[in-house]
C-alpha cells in the first residue's frame, strides 16, 4: 500500500457503509454527491442513438453474459436516447417520466429493488458497482471465516458450502449472483457506460469479471463511472421486469428477468432482448429465447421461447431449482412486456 | 437450586412455576459453566480501574439541520447519521435494529424522503434538513401527527421498537400523497416495505397509514387519548426509553470476543495487549486458557472502553489462540455414531447444558449426541401404540404416517439483548431488555452475593422478547462484571449478527408421527418421536402437545434432543407447540382425507376439549372455511386452498403476583415489578383498575419494569393477564371501598356509594378525580388470589378434570400458491380462540394477529442457515434472516368464544402462545388443499414448493 491510497468514490453509500461496518472495506473515501456533485445527477436526452437491439442469435451470444454489442449501424439522428447520471437516485430513475414511458422494464426494475429508503439514497452508479451479497463475503469476517475469494482469499466458500441462493449458471470461480438489478435490465438495451475522460464502454465490459475473478466490476481504481447511456426507445418497444422471490417485497431476488420486445408495425417481433439476474456472477442475456421470439406475432410463442431460458444453466448441487425459476421468470417478463404499453412516438 | 428460590404458596407451584430452574441455571450460568466444564467462576475481584486516557482530538464537524434547528456535529467520513442523532444530539427515537438497512427502525426523513440512517453517512446527509420522529406532531393540540394518531387508534403497535420507523415512513407517504388521491392498500404496502415489525402489527399498520393518508386523522384526538394501549403515545412519539437508549454518566461501551469455532479450546489471549489499547478500561476473560468452546459465537472475553472503536480495537488486540476440535454439525451428522460428543456423559448433558425449554430438565439417557427418550407422561410409555396403528391400517382404517421437519428459527426481537450495569459501592443497578426483572434481580443477588435489597433491575420498555429474554443471560453478566472491573457503568448491546447467532433460537425438529382411525372412526392410537435440533441445549418437550389433544390411552409419545456444536436454543413463544401441531394437525387431515371425511367432523369426534368443540361449531359457519370448495380444484397458475388446524395450550399464572395501587392528587398509579415487552400487560392493568372506577384506561398510570416494586410475574408462559388482571381488580375494588368509607368519615358525605366514574352521596355526586384530591393519599396492595377451583396445572391431563378447562384455538388459513415461481402467500386468516373472558379485546386481537404473522413467517420464510463445514452462521443479518414484511401478512379476523372460565378469577387466561401454535399446520393443510402436495418441511421456500408441485404433477 502506498502512503496515500486511492480514495474510493462514495455516492449513496448504502453498500459501501455496510461493507465498511463489516470490515470488508477500508481506506479513504471521496464523496461524489456533495454541494458540487462530481458525477451527473440528472437524466437528460442524449444523442446519437443506437437502434433497437440487433436480432440475437445463439451463435453470436458467445459465453453467456457477454451480450452482443453491435457496432452502431447508421441510426436515424432525430431520436434521442437517455443519459442517466451515475449520481441519479434509484427512485428518481424509477419515477422519471421518460424512463417510464420508453423503458418500462428499467423503471420497474428500479422500483422493485431494495426498499423505499434504499431507493431514495442509493444511486445508479452505486447499484452497478456494488458488491455481492454472499454471506461468506458479507458476514464472513464477523463469523470468523477465512476470507473468501472476493475478500482476498484463495477460494469461494459458497461453492463447497451453503449455496442455496447462489448461481445456477456457474461461470466460476465466484458463485455469488451479481447483485445489480439495474445491470440485468440495462443489458436489454445494450446500454453503454461513460467513464471519466469521456471513455465509453459497453455495459457488459463493466460487469464482466473476466479480467479479475475477485472483482464484481471492471472499473479500474481511481476511475469514475459518470453515466449510463441508453439508446432511444423505438416506437413499439415494450419492456417489463419480473422477479422470483419468497417474500413479496424487499427481498433479493432468487431470479430476476427483464424483457424488451421491439415490434414492427405489422405486429411481429422485430427484435427481442431478455436478460436474467440472480443466476450467475454477472447478468446474462438469453440468446436462445430471443431468437425464438423474432418474427413471431407479439404475444405468440412466449412459453415456448421461455422454455429455453435455462439453456445456459449449469447448476450447483443446491441450485437446480433455479432452472425452473429462470424459465418462469423469463416467461413472466415476456408476458408482461407483451402486455405493456408501447414506447411513445417521440416528437421529431 | 431452584428450590431455594421457591417462595410461592401454591403448593408445588413455585413463584417461578414451571419456568423455574431451567431459566435460572441455564441460559446464563449454565452456558458459562458449560464453557468451563466446572462450577460457575466466581465474579471477578474488584481491581484497580485502568485510568482513562486523555481524549483524542475529535473528528471534524459538519453543519446539519435537524428538526428545524441548526447543529454543528462532529462526524468523520464513517460516522453514521443514526449515531450522530442518538449519541451526538440525544435524539433516540430512531432505533438501530438490523444495522444494515433492512428493517427501517432507524428511518428518518432527509429533505422529505425516508432514509435508513444506519447506512447514511452523516456527511452525506449534511446539510439536511433532517427530520426525526421527535419532530412529528409538535405544535398540534395533542402533540401528534395524523400518522401517529392513526397508529394509536388502530393499535398498530406492540413492543413499539419498530414504531418510530413506521411512523416516519408513514409520514413520508402522507406528505408525498397529499397532492394526489389517497394511496390504496398496495401503495401503502409499497411505501412500508422497508420497515419490519416482529410483533406482527402488519395489518393494522397498513390500515392506519391508509386512513391517515385519506385524511381521517386531521383533527387532534381528545384527551385522554382513545387508544387501548396506554403506553402507545410514548411509543409513537419515540419517547419510550428502551435499554438500548439508556445513557448513564460516564457509561462505557462493551464488546464481546466470540468463538469462531464450533468446537475447540482456548490456548491463550493477549490480555495485556488489549488492556494497553487507548480507551480500553477493562478486559474480562470468560473462558480461561484450556477452556472449552462448544459453539460458534460463544463468549470468550469482553472489553469495556470509552468508545465502540476503542472496544473493537481492544478485541482485535486480544488475538486469541484457539485449537479447533472435531465438531458435531448438522442435524443428521450430529446423530451419527462417529460424531464428536458434545457432552461427556448423561449427567453433564443434564446438569451442564442450558435448557431449551421452560421447566425442569429431567435426567435422561445419552447415547452419543442423542438424549432421550423423554416421555411427556409421568406414567410408563404405553405398550403397543404403534402396533395398534398398523393393525388399524391393515384392517382398512385410515392412517397417516409422516416425517415432518421444521427449521431452527430465531426470536429476532428488534431490540437486541442489551444491558447497562452500574455499581455504586456494593449496590448494583442493571437496566436490561428482559422479560423477568424480579427473577433477574434475585439471580444477580445470588451470583454476586449481594443483599436482594442492594440489587435493582429496570426494564421500563422492552423491544420484543418472545421468550428469548428470560433470566441471567450472558450479556447481563458481562456488563455487570465489566462495570465492576472498570469502576464505571458499562453498556453491552448485541449487534444483529450476535443477536441472530446467540440471542435465542427455537430448535428445529424432525417429527415422526403415525396415527390411525379405528373401525368406528375413533382414534386407534398414536406413535410419535420428535428429534430436536437443539445445539448445546437440552430438554425440548413437544410431545406434551399431542397428549393435550385428542384423548386416547394409546399414545406413545417421546422427545429426543439431538446435541450439536451450535448455540443453545431458548424457549420461544409456545415452546414445542408449533412443531408438534405441524405434524399432528397434518396427520389428522390426512386421516380425514383417507376417510373422505370433513376435517372438522373428524376432529369433533376425536376431541373432548369443550373449548375446542365450541370453536368447531363456530368455524362451521365461517365463510372462509365453509365455502372453501373441494381440494385441488384449481388448474391455473395460482391455486387457492384453505386449511384448518386446532390446538390447545396451557393456562399459566403466577400466584405470588401482586399489584400496588396508589391514589393521591395525581390520580391512580398502579405498580408491580412486571414488564411489558409488547404483550400489553401495562394496559391490561390500567383497564382492570379503570373498569372498577368507571374511567378510561388512560386515566390510570402504570409503572412497570422496576424490581423494587411489589412482586410481579415474568412475562413468559402467557401468564401476565391471568396473574395481574385479578390482582388489579381486587386492589381497585378494595381501594374504591376504602375511598367510599373515607369520603363518609372524613368528608362527611352521607350515604356515599360508588357509581360509575363518580361517588354518589346524599348531597349529590363527586367525580373520583375530585375525591382523589380531597382525601389523603392511600395505598392498597393485593395479591393474585387463589382460584376457587385451585391452581390450574395440566399435569396428568388425561386423568384429570382439568382437561376440560384447557383453552383452545381453531385456526383457518387461506393460501395462494404460485405454481410458476413456487411462491406461497397467506391471503386470509380466521383465528377462533376460547380462553374465557377477554380483558382488552382490541389488544388481544393485536396479539393474536401477531401470533398469526409470526406463524406465517415461520412457515414461509424463516430459517437459520449455517455453513455446513464450520457451523458458522450465514443468516447473520435481517436481509438473510427473513421475517414477514407488511405485504406478507394475510387479512386477519379474530373470533372469541367468551364462554367464561369457571372457577378462575378474572374469568380468562393468556392467549399469546395459543395464538401462534396452530398457524404453520393450518397453512400446510391449506397448501395441501390447494395443490395436493403435502408440505412436510418448513419453511416453504420456492425450491421446496416447486419440487413438491412437480412430485404431484401440479407444477
Amino acid at each position: 500500500m502506498s502512503a496515500a491510497p486511492t480514495p474510493t468514490p462514495r455516492a449513496g453509500g448504502t453498500d459501501l457503509m455496510d461493507r465498511r461496518r463489516h470490515g470488508r472495506h477500508s481506506g479513504p473515501l471521496l464523496d461524489l454527491l456533495g454541494v458540487a456533485p462530481a458525477v451527473p445527477v440528472e437524466i437528460t436526452p442524449w444523442a446519437p442513438v443506437l437502434p433497437a437491439p440487433a436480432p440475437a442469435t445463439p451463435a453470436a451470444g458467445g459465453p453467456a453474459g457477454s451480450a452482443p454489442v453491435a457496432a452502431a449501424p447508421p441510426a436515424p439522428p432525430a431520436r434521442m436516447g437517455l443519459r442517466i447520471g451515475a449520481g441519479v437516485r434509484i427512485d428518481a430513475l424509477a419515477h422519471h417520466p421518460a424512463v417510464r414511458a420508453g423503458f418500462g422494464g428499467l423503471a420497474a426494475a428500479a422500483g422493485g429493488l431494495g426498499t423505499p429508503q434504499i431507493r431514495a439514497q442509493a444511486t445508479v452508479g452505486g447499484n452497478l458497482l456494488q458488491e455481492v451479497r454472499c454471506p461468506y463475503f458479507r458476514e464472513g469476517l464477523a463469523a470468523g471465516h477465512t476470507p473468501c475469494l472476493k475478500a482476498g482469499g484463495a477460494a469461494c466458500h459458497a461453492r463447497g458450502g451453503d449455496h442455496l441462493f447462489h448461481a445456477c449458471v456457474d461461470l466460476g470461480p465466484c458463485v455469488a449472483p451479481h447483485p445489480s438489478t439495474l445491470a440485468a435490465a440495462l443489458l436489454c438495451w445494450d446500454a453503454e457506460v461513460e467513464l471519466d475522460g469521456d471513455e465509453v464502454w459497453p455495459l457488459a465490459r463493466l460487469l464482466g469479471a473476466e479480467a479479475d475473478p475477485r472483482r464484481t466490476h471492471a472499473l479500474p481504481a481511481g476511475r469514475l463511472l459518470r453515466a449510463v447511456r441508453l439508446p432511444a426507445a423505438a416506437p413499439g418497444d415494450r419492456s417489463a421486469y419480473a422477479r422470483a422471490a419468497n417474500r413479496g417485497r424487499s427481498e433479493w431476488p432468487l431470479v430476476e428477468a427483464c424483457a424488451r420486445l421491439s415490434v414492427d408495425p405489422d405486429g411481429k417481433v422485430r427484435a427481442a432482448a431478455v436478460a436474467l439476474g440472480g443466476v450467475a456472477n454477472r447478468p446474462i442475456r438469453l440468446p436462445e429465447v430471443e431468437a425464438a421470439l423474432v418474427g413471431r406475432p407479439l404475444g405468440a410463442g412466449l412459453a415456448e421461447a421461455a422454455a429455453r431460458a435455462d439453456a445456459a444453466a449449469r447448476p450447483l448441487p443446491m441450485t437446480g431449482y433455479k432452472r425452473g425459476l429462470m424459465v418462469g421468470c423469463a416467461l413472466d417478463a415476456l408476458e408482461r412486456a407483451a402486455a405493456a404499453p408501447p414506447a411513445p412516438e417521440q416528437p421529431a | 437450586m431452584a428450590g431455594a428460590q421457591d417462595g410461592g404458596e401454591g403448593g408445588g407451584l413455585s413463584r417461578r412455576g414451571l419456568l423455574g430452574r431451567g431459566l435460572l441455571a441455564g441460559i446464563g450460568l449454565g452456558a458459562l459453566r458449560g464453557a468451563r466444564g466446572e462450577e460457575p467462576a466466581p465474579p471477578p475481584p474488584m481491581p484497580t480501574p485502568v485510568p482513562a486516557p486523555a481524549p483524542l482530538p475529535g473528528p471534524p464537524t459538519v453543519s446539519l439541520e435537524v428538526n428545524g434547528r441548526a447543529h454543528e456535529v462532529a462526524a468523520d467520513a464513517d460516522a453514521l447519521l443514526l449515531d450522530t442523532l442518538r449519541d451526538g444530539l440525544g435524539l433516540r427515537g430512531a432505533k438501530r435494529a438490523c444495522g444494515h438497512g433492512a428493517c427501517g427502525a432507524c428511518t428518518v426523513l432527509v429533505g422529505g424522503s425516508p432514509r435508513v440512517s444506519c447506512l447514511l453517512p452523516t456527511v452525506c446527509a449534511a446539510p439536511g434538513p433532517v427530520r426525526t420522529v421527535e419532530s412529528f406532531g409538535v405544535g398540534a393540540a395533542d402533540g401528534l401527527h395524523p400518522v401517529q394518531r392513526a397508529i394509536l387508534v388502530n393499535d398498530a403497535l406492540q413492543c413499539g421498537y419498530c414504531t418510530p420507523g413506521f411512523v416516519t415512513s408513514g409520514v413520508a407517504l402522507y406528505e408525498a400523497s397529499r397532492a394526489d388521491a389517497p394511496p390504496d392498500r398496495e401503495a401503502v404496502i409499497d411505501a412500508l416495505e422497508g420497515n419490519l415489525c416482529r410483533c406482527g402489527a402488519h395489518q393494522r399498520l397498513v390500515t392506519a397509514i391508509m386512513e391517515a393518508c385519506a385524511g381521517k386523522y386531521e383533527q387532534a384526538l381528545p384527551l385522554p387519548l382513545p387508544t387501548p394501549r396506554v403506553d402507545g403515545p410514548e411509543k409513537v412519539r419515540g419517547a419510550a426509553v428502551y435499554t438500548v437508549d439508556v445513557q448513564l454518566e460516564g457509561q462505557l461501551v462493551a464488546k464481546v470476543l466470540r468463538s469462531p469455532l464450533a468446537h475447540g479450546r482456548v490456548l491463550g489471549l493477549q490480555r495485556a495487549a488489549a488492556e494497553a489499547v487507548p480507551g480500553v478500561r477493562a478486559v474480562h476473560v470468560l473462558v480461561p486458557n484450556g477452556g472449552l468452546l462448544r459453539y460458534p459465537g460463544q463468549e470468550i472475553a469482553a472489553v469495556a472502553a470509552d468508545s465502540e472503536a476503542a472496544a473493537l480495537a481492544g478485541l482485535e488486540a486480544l488475538r486469541p489462540e484457539l485449537a479447533p476440535l472435531p465438531a458435531a454439525l448438522g442435524f443428521a451428522a450430529a446423530r451419527a455414531a462417529e460424531a464428536p460428543p458434545v457432552y461427556a456423559d448423561a449427567s453433564a448433558a443434564t446438569h451442564d447444558a442450558p435448557p431449551a425449554n421452560e421447566g425442569p430438565v429431567l435426567p435422561s439417557k445419552l447415547v452419543g449426541n442423542l438424549r432421550g427418550p423423554m416421555t411427556s407422561s409421568q406414567f410408563a410409555r404405553p405398550r403397543g401404540a404403534a402396533e395398534r396403528v398398523s393393525a388399524s391400517v391393515q384392517a382398512g382404517g385410515a392412517g397417516a404416517e409422516l416425517v415432518a421437519s421444521t427449521a431452527v428459527i430465531s426470536h429476532c426481537a428488534l431490540e437486541p439483548h442489551a444491558a447497562v450495569a452500574r455499581w455504586t459501592g456494593a449496590k448494583l443497578e442493571v437496566w436490561a431488555s428482559t422479560q423477568s426483572v424480579v427473577m433477574l434481580a434475585e439471580d444477580l443477588a445470588e451470583r454476586y452475593d449481594l443483599r436482594r435489597a442492594d440489587v435493582r433491575v429496570f426494564a421500563p420498555y422492552v423491544g420484543g422478547a418472545f421468550g428469548g429474554k428470560v433470566g441471567l443471560s450472558p450479556e447481563i453478566l458481562i456488563a455487570v462484571d465489566l462495570a465492576r472491573l472498570a469502576g464505571a457503568p458499562v453498556a453491552l448491546r448485541l449487534d444483529r449478527a450476535e443477536e441472530l447467532a446467540v440471542g435465542g433460537a427455537r430448535p428445529g425438529a424432525e417429527l415422526r408421527l403415525s396415527l390411525a382411525a379405528d373401525a368406528d372412526g375413533g382414534l386407534a392410537g398414536m406413535k410419535y418421536e420428535a428429534y430436536a435440533d437443539n445445539g448445546v441445549s437440552v430438554g425440548v418437550n413437544t410431545a406434551m402437545m399431542l397428549r393435550l389433544s385428542y384423548r386416547s390411552p394409546h399414545k406413545d409419545l417421546v422427545d429426543f434432543d439431538v446435541l450439536s456444536h451450535q448455540p443453545p436454543s431458548r424457549p420461544m413463544r409456545a415452546p414445542g407447540g408449533p412443531a408438534a401441531y405441524f405434524a399432528l394437525e397434518q396427520a389428522v387431515d390426512m386421516v380425514a382425507a383417507g376417510r373422505a371425511e370433513d376435517p372438522v367432523a373428524l376432529r369433533r369426534r376425536w376431541d373432548q376439549t369443550p373449548a375446542r368443540l365450541r370453536l368447531y361449531d363456530a368455524v362451521d359457519g365461517v365463510p372462509l372455511w365453509r365455502d372453501r370448495g373441494p381440494a385441488r380444484a384449481g388448474s391455473g397458475r395460482y391455486r387457492r386452498g384453505v386449511g384448518l388446524a386446532a390446538a390447545t395450550w396451557f393456562g399459566f399464572l403466577d400466584p405470588a403476583s401482586q399489584l400496588r395501587l396508589d391514589v393521591g392528587p395525581d390520580g391512580l398509579l398502579a405498580s408491580t415489578a412486571a414488564q411489558d415487552m409488547g404483550n400489553g400487560v401495562r394496559s391490561v392493568i390500567a383497564a382492570e383498575v379503570a373498569r372498577v372506577f368507571g374511567l378510561l384506561p388512560q386515566a390510570v398510570r402504570v409503572r412497570l419494569g422496576d424490581s423494587d416494586d411489589v412482586y410481579g410475574p415474568m412475562a413468559a408462559g402467557s401468564r401476565c393477564t391471568a396473574s395481574l388482571g385479578p390482582a388489579a381488580t381486587d386492589a381497585a375494588l378494595e381501594l374504591r371501598d376504602e375511598l367510599v368509607a373515607e369520603a363518609e368519615a372524613r368528608l362527611g358525605l352521607r350515604g356515599a356509594v360508588a357509581d360509575g366514574d363518580h361517588l354518589r352521596h346524599a348531597g349529590g355526586r363527586m367525580p373520583w378525580a375530585e375525591l382523589f384530591t380531597k382525601l389523603p393519599p392511600q395505598t392498597v396492595t393485593r395479591k393474585r388470589r387463589r382460584d376457587p377451583a385451585g391452581y390450574f396445572l395440566p399435569i396428568a391431563v388425561e386423568h384429570s378434570l382439568l382437561y376440560d378447562r384447557l383453552p383452545g384455538v381453531v385456526q383457518v388459513i387461506a393460501v395462494e400458491v404460485d405454481t410458476r415461481l413456487g411462491r406461497v402467500r397467506a391471503v386470509e386468516s380466521w383465528s377462533g380462540l376460547s380462553v374465557g373472558r377477554i380483558v382488552t379485546p382490541e389488544m388481544a386481537r393485536s396479539q393474536i394477529e401477531g401470533g398469526v404473522v409470526q406463524g406465517v413467517s415461520a412457515a414461509l420464510y424463516e430459517e437459520r442457515r449455517t455453513d455446513p463445514g464450520t457451523g458458522r452462521l450465514l443468516s447473520a443479518g435481517m436481509e438473510s434472516y427473513r421475517i414477514a414484511g407488511v405485504g406478507d401478512a394475510p387479512q386477519m379476523t379474530v373470533f372469541f368464544d367468551e364462554t367464561p372460565l369457571e372457577g378462575v378469577h378474572g374469568g380468562g387466561m393468556g392467549l399469546a402462545e395459543l395464538s401462534t401454535v396452530a398457524v404453520t399446520a393450518a397453512l400446510a393443510n391449506a397448501v395441501a388443499h390447494a395443490t395436493g402436495w403435502r408440505p412436510l418441511a418448513l419453511p416453504l421456500r420456492p425450491d421446496r414448493v416447486l419440487a413438491g408441485l412437480a412430485a404431484v404433477g401440479a407444477a
